[in-house]
Formats: C-alpha cells, sequence, structure tokens
C-alpha cells in the first residue's frame, strides 16, 4: 500500500519499494527497515545508499548538510516521493505521523490557527465545510494544551514563525502515532519552547513511540538520537 | 425612465430563480477559485467557451442544450491546454493565459460574425438573463443542485489540497485528482453561468461573493456560508438594479456586486481600527 501512495511523486524514477507484509506482526519489533534507498534529480544524485533498521521506542537521527536530501528522505517514506531502493514499513500507515517543513506560502492568510490544528484531524472524521462538534471540542483541549488558545482566530500570516511552528506541533501530535517523522522540529522556535517540546519528545519516546527526524542543531540530547544516519 | 412596476417582471421569473441558485453555486466554487489563485485562469476559461457557443450556433441555432454542450467542450479543450502549459510549473504564467483567451475569444467572435446571425453577440458576451424560458431551469436547476452538493461533500479535501497540499498528501489525498476535480466543475458553472452573465462576466458571480467576505473571516466555514448569502444579495440587489434602471441584467449584478465589496471594504476597515 505504502508504495501505492506515491501516485504524486514528482520524480519519475524507477521504484522497487516494497509493500509491506499483509498481516504484520505488533510484536515485531523492527518497524522500519530501509535498504540502499538512493534519490536523483536529472541524474544528478542527491543521496544513494542509505540503509537503516528502526525499531520501537528508538529514534533515528538524519544529518547532513543543506540540499542532503535529508527531508526527501521523509516524504519518501510515505510515499509522496519515489525513491530508487527498498523500505518496508511494519506498521499501517495510519500509525505514521509528520510534522513537514511548512511551505504554506500565500495560503497561511487562508487559513486560521484553529482551521490549521483542526486539519491534523483523520480524512475519516468528517468532509465537509463543517467539523462535528467533537472535533471542534477536542481542538480547543489540544489548543489550549498548546498555549494557543489565545490565537486561534488569528490568520497564520500574522504569527511568528515561532508561533506558527509551535501550531503545527499541535496538528501533528493531536493524534497518537507509534512513529512519527520529524522534518527540522525545533525551527524558530526559542530556548525555552526548544527544551519543552524536546521534553515532551522524550516524554513520548519512554512511552514506545519511535522518530526518524532531521535535525539541524547538533544539541539534542543523546537519548534522542539513537541512530544517526549521515548524508 | 420607464416607470418602475415591479409586478411587470414577474413573467422573468425563470431567469431570477436561475440567476439566485447560480450564484449559490458560483459563490461556493469562488472560494476554491480564489484561494487557489486561479482567477486570472478562472477569466480565461470563461472568455474561452464563445468558439463553442458559435459553432453550436451556426449548427444547431439558438437552442440553450446545444450551446452548452459546445460551450463545455469549449472550456475543456481550453482547461486542457492551460493544464498543458502548466506543466512543471505551479501557476500558468498569465501570458499564457492572455495569449489562450484571446486565441479563443477571436476565434468565437470570427465564427458569430462569419455566420449570418440574428442573435445579438451582446447576448453571448454579457448574457441575457431574461430571455431564460422555464425550460432551461429544468437542466439549470439540477445541475446547480449537483454542483452545490459535490463541492460542499469535497470542501475539506479542496480545501486542503489548495491550502497545504503537503498536508493533504500525507492524509492521502490525491492533488490531481481534486484539482482535475475542481476544473471539471469549474467549466460546469461557468457554462451555466455564460447565459446568466455571458462569457466575459460571468467570473463576477464566482469571485466577488468569496472576495467580499473573505473582509470578514477566512475560516473555512464562514466562508462557506457567507459567500452564498452575498452572492443570493448581490444577485438580488442587481435585480432590482436592472429592473428599475432597465439595465442589462448580467452586468447591473456584476456591478451591484462590486459596490458590494467596496462597501464591505471600508466597512470592515472601519471595523478594524
Amino acid at each position: 500500500m505504502w508504495a501505492n501512495l506515491a501516485g504524486e511523486s514528482s520524480n519519475s524514477g524507477k521504484s522497487i519499494a516494497m509493500l509491506p507484509p499483509m498481516h504484520y506482526d505488533h510484536t515485531v519489533q523492527e518497524i522500519l527497515k530501509a535498504e540502499a534507498l538512493s534519490f536523483s534529480i536529472q541524474n544528478r544524485v542527491i543521496f544513494s545508499d542509505v540503509s537503516f533498521t528502526l525499531c520501537k521506542g528508538q529514534s533515528l537521527v538524519l544529518r547532513g548538510p543543506n540540499g542532503a536530501g535529508k527531508s526527501t528522505i521523509l516524504k519518501g517514506l510515505l510515499g509522496h516521493r519515489l525513491l530508487q531502493g527498498r523500505y518496508t514499513w511494519s506498521l499501517p500507515s495510519e500509525e505514521v505521523g509528520y510534522l513537514p517543513q511548512l511551505e504554506l506560502g500565500d495560503s497561511l492568510s487562508w487559513m486560521n490557527v484553529q482551521d490549521f490544528v483542526e486539519s491534523g484531524v483523520e480524512w475519516a472524521a468528517w468532509r465537509g465545510p463543517f467539523p462535528p462538534k467533537p472535533v471542534r471540542d477536542e481542538t480547543m483541549n489540544v489548543l489550549s494544551t498548546w498555549d494557543l488558545s489565545n490565537l486561534r482566530n488569528r490568520n497564520l500570516n500574522e504569527l511568528s514563525k515561532g508561533q506558527l511552528q509551535k501550531a503545527a506541533w499541535a496538528r501533528t501530535f493531536r493524534s497518537t502515532k507509534k512513529i512519527y517523522l520529524l522534518d527540522e522540529p525545533l525551527t524558530f522556535m526559542d530556548r525555552e519552547l526548544r527544551a519543552k517540546c524536546l521534553a515532551y519528545l522524550e516524554n513520548l519516546k519512554k512511552n514506545g513511540v519511535s522518530f526518524v527526524s532531521v535535525f539541524h542543531d547538533t544539541d539534542i540530547p543523546a537519548s534522542l538520537e539513537d541512530i544517526t544516519v549521515k548524508l | 425612465m420607464a416607470e418602475f412596476n415591479l409586478e411587470s417582471y414577474l413573467i422573468f421569473w425563470p431567469g431570477v430563480v436561475a440567476l439566485i441558485s447560480l450564484s449559490a453555486a458560483s459563490a461556493l466554487l469562488g472560494i476554491f477559485l480564489s484561494l487557489r489563485k486561479m482567477s486570472l485562469a478562472g477569466d480565461a476559461i470563461s472568455h474561452s467557451l464563445l468558439p463553442g457557443i458559435a459553432i453550436a450556433y451556426a449548427f444547431k441555432g439558438l437552442e440553450t442544450g446545444w450551446l452548452s454542450v459546445g460551450a463545455f467542450i469549449s472550456g475543456s479543450l481550453a482547461i486542457t491546454i492551460l493544464v498543458f502549459l502548466n506543466r512543471g510549473r505551479k501557476h500558468a504564467s498569465d501570458a499564457h493565459m492572455a495569449l489562450l483567451y484571446l486565441t479563443f475569444l477571436s476565434t468565437g467572435i470570427l465564427i458569430l460574425t462569419a455566420h449570418p446571425s440574428r442573435v445579438d453577440i451582446l447576448d453571448l458576451l454579457f448574457g441575457n438573463l431574461l430571455a431564460l424560458d422555464s425550460h432551461s431551469l429544468l437542466w439549470i436547476l439540477p445541475f446547480c443542485a449537483l454542483l452545490i452538493l459535490a463541492t460542499i461533500i469535497k470542501s475539506r479535501s479542496l480545501w486542503l489540497t489548495a491550502t497545504d497540499p503537503e498536508w493533504a498528501q500525507y492524509l492521502r489525498k490525491s492533488l490531481t485528482k481534486n484539482e482535475f476535480w475542481f476544473l471539471f466543475s469549474l467549466n460546469l458553472c461557468l457554462v451555466l453561468a455564460f447565459q446568466v452573465a455571458g462569457t466575459l462576466l460571468s467570473l463576477g458571480l464566482l469571485l466577488f461573493p468569496v472576495m467580499t467576505i473573505r473582509q470578514w473571516s477566512s475560516h473555512l466555514s464562514t466562508l462557506f456560508i457567507g459567500s452564498v448569502l452575498f452572492g443570493i444579495a448581490n444577485s438580488i440587489i442587481g435585480l432590482f438594479l436592472c429592473f428599475y434602471l432597465n439595465t442589462p441584467a448580467g452586468p447591473s449584478v456584476v456591478l451591484a456586486s462590486a459596490i458590494m465589496y467596496f462597501m464591505n471594504l471600508q466597512i470592515s476597515r472601519r471595523f478594524a481600527k
């Protein structure tokens, strides 16, 4: 199923991404295995031969200079880009959370904080323009947890970049997943908020949640860097 | 100016009903048109309906059904070319769009003038709402209802694929499918609207209501309700203008919408202070 999600890929490279097993076993500790991943744009190799194995409760950090393809790996693992090589998930796709780098452009003025955080809700919850009451109530809770209640009617273009990043955290972490893919999650945040957010991640990790993350900064706690993959 | 007597205008009820239902459907689609920054593309598509209409007219005469089929085919062709020019870019360049609609528009006008016609070319360009008969309603109304219903059902995915494509993909929504669906409905809506406001003005029904409500809120649910209300209100005010001043319906509605927009712009600025 994951390989089929690549419908929107921008790269027409040949993919041999493997399908996950039909019956996944929840006792299996290994949740993601990547073998010899590579990615190239117009014959220019961005990265090649990236392999790793991620087990339950582990945190993997992708490191490398700008343009090394760190974000592309995350997008590839989600099926948004076609990577060469193979990756195997031992989890259903519903168990994977994602914190993308926000590239909203002009759309920022079309969303207020509440809409934005509400857009994190699974598709099945509602379709039309009006979110049902349970969803709205839950959003209020999430907003107050993340200290965003007073900003909820503001458009995203009226927020500072740090506040926007905090809203992105609220959107991603409002649903509980078994693994999160985090793309530079701490950008634009002040020192105090960073510490809080790192503590939040460490707490999740203690409960068996796994992470694949891209960090630019080196100063993250060692407990959040079980595996380092250098690009 | 003729003495104003509302009752004498009651014979135009099919046009009035068509206009009101169309303005509701167009106002909803207009939200996504404006959100996708495709206002100019919408303009290009609506202008591109003319050759199809002209060819249908040349072969079948002034039959609303055939005119609409012609318009739809012509619009689809324009969209295909637009998507083709668009390939590899985020937005088609405005020059491409100008090229497209100028080409289509002049083709349409050439066909119309080459064919000796009794129909006033102005009716096709600016619409003739009052000429609509009750038979046209039989298919305008169901299509409007279908558009409104489908847009409501698809609204979350249309909204998300336009505002945050990356996240929409993560929630497993196809960007291509949504874009196709949107362009298809846009085409349908413009085809329905050309009889009311003509190929040159139909975009006004789509764009002005959402621009007006955007002065007040950008919350999706507010936009939905607000743009429909403004769309209907604009049409009614425009119709009164048209009846009272004895002006053509299409331009009156568009002008009323523009006045409404500027009024709201001023009032909302006052409030913001």
